[in-house]
């Protein structure tokens, strides 16, 4: 018998690949009979899914800045200009 | 045959780069590096690599913010690399203390890992867990929070990532469990 611990390993393993079948099988009684690691899979999935919207919207950010401070766009701005003309000139 | 009919040829515009997208692509990186220096320096990375490679750009119209945002996906990758490079793989082992928090000796549940958010029926905005699920990212260990980046939000192969940051596929999936069980087990104190 695998323990509750082992099958959180399992299950977020099969978010990353395949697994052989005769562990999935082991996952899949697991998951039939413990509604505790049931839960904690649906959870796993809750987590997955609000990464990947959040990694696909341009939200502001938690914590600190949410924009390029000005002395970085005025330092960027200058440093391309400067390549801009330094090509031109080759 | 040239390819003129694909639309109207918009040619680059490195001028305004910085006032068009620098505030999308600084926030792009900063919510995959988290640090705002790493993320100052990506950024500029990223407009020194397009004015070198500036004949590849197609041109297509409305094509420039993606074409920069591919440059700075490919930076974020480098960064994560070079500083993966500098953290000692002793970091392998941190991050045991969610796995102690989480399940008792014998692997039992310690709590009920159903219980997350209030109660079933009060249904968080999704914004306020994104913000939860971020803070908590912040807290875990560098490697940690970088792969599970890699793997959730720049939704990179298995195999790519072992291959950019020199991770056995064994050792990769150890880390995206300990990152997963420590950022379930932060998230669930909070919500």
């Amino acid at each position: 018998m695998l323990s509750c611990q082992e099958i959180s390993r399992l299950v977020s393993e099969s978010l990353d690949r395949k697994l052989p079948w005769h562990r999935r099988m082991e996952v899949w009684l697991h998951l039939k009979m413990c509604r505790l690691c049931s839960g904690f899979w649906g959870n796993l999935l809750r987590i997955r899914t609000a990464a990947r919207e959040s990694a696909a919207a341009d939200e502001p950010l938690p914590d600190g800045p949410d924009r390029l401070s000005s002395e970085s766009k005025d330092r960027m701005r200058r440093l391309i200009s400067k390549e801009l003309s330094d090509g031109t000139g080759n | 045959m040239n390819d003129i009919q694909s639309g109207p040829i918009e040619p680059a515009d490195p001028a305004h780069w910085v006032d068009r997208y620098g505030d999308y692509l600084f926030r792009y990186a900063r919510s995959r590096l988290r640090s705002t220096d790493a993320t100052e320096e990506v950024v500029q990375e990223t407009f020194v690599a397009g004015l070198n490679a500036l004949h590849q750009f197609s041109g297509k119209q409305g094509a420039e913010r993606a074409w920069l945002l591919g440059i700075l996906k490919r930076k974020i990758v480098d960064f994560v690399r070079r500083r993966s490079r500098a953290t000692p793989l002793e970091e392998m082992h941190s991050g045991e203390g969610a796995v102690e928090a989480l399940f008792d000796r014998r692997g039992n549940w310690r709590e009920d890992p159903r219980m997350f958010g209030a109660n079933p029926g009060d249904q968080l905005e999704r914004g306020e867990f994104w913000m939860i699920l971020r803070a908590c990212l912040d807290g875990l260990p560098l490697r940690q929070a970088d792969v599970f980046t890699l793997r959730e939000m720049e939704d990179l192969a298995v195999d790519d990532i072992c291959h950019e940051l020199g991770l056995s596929r064994s050792n990769l999936y150890v880390l995206l469990h300990r990152a997963r069980l420590a950022l379930f087990h932060c998230m669930k104190t909070r919500l």
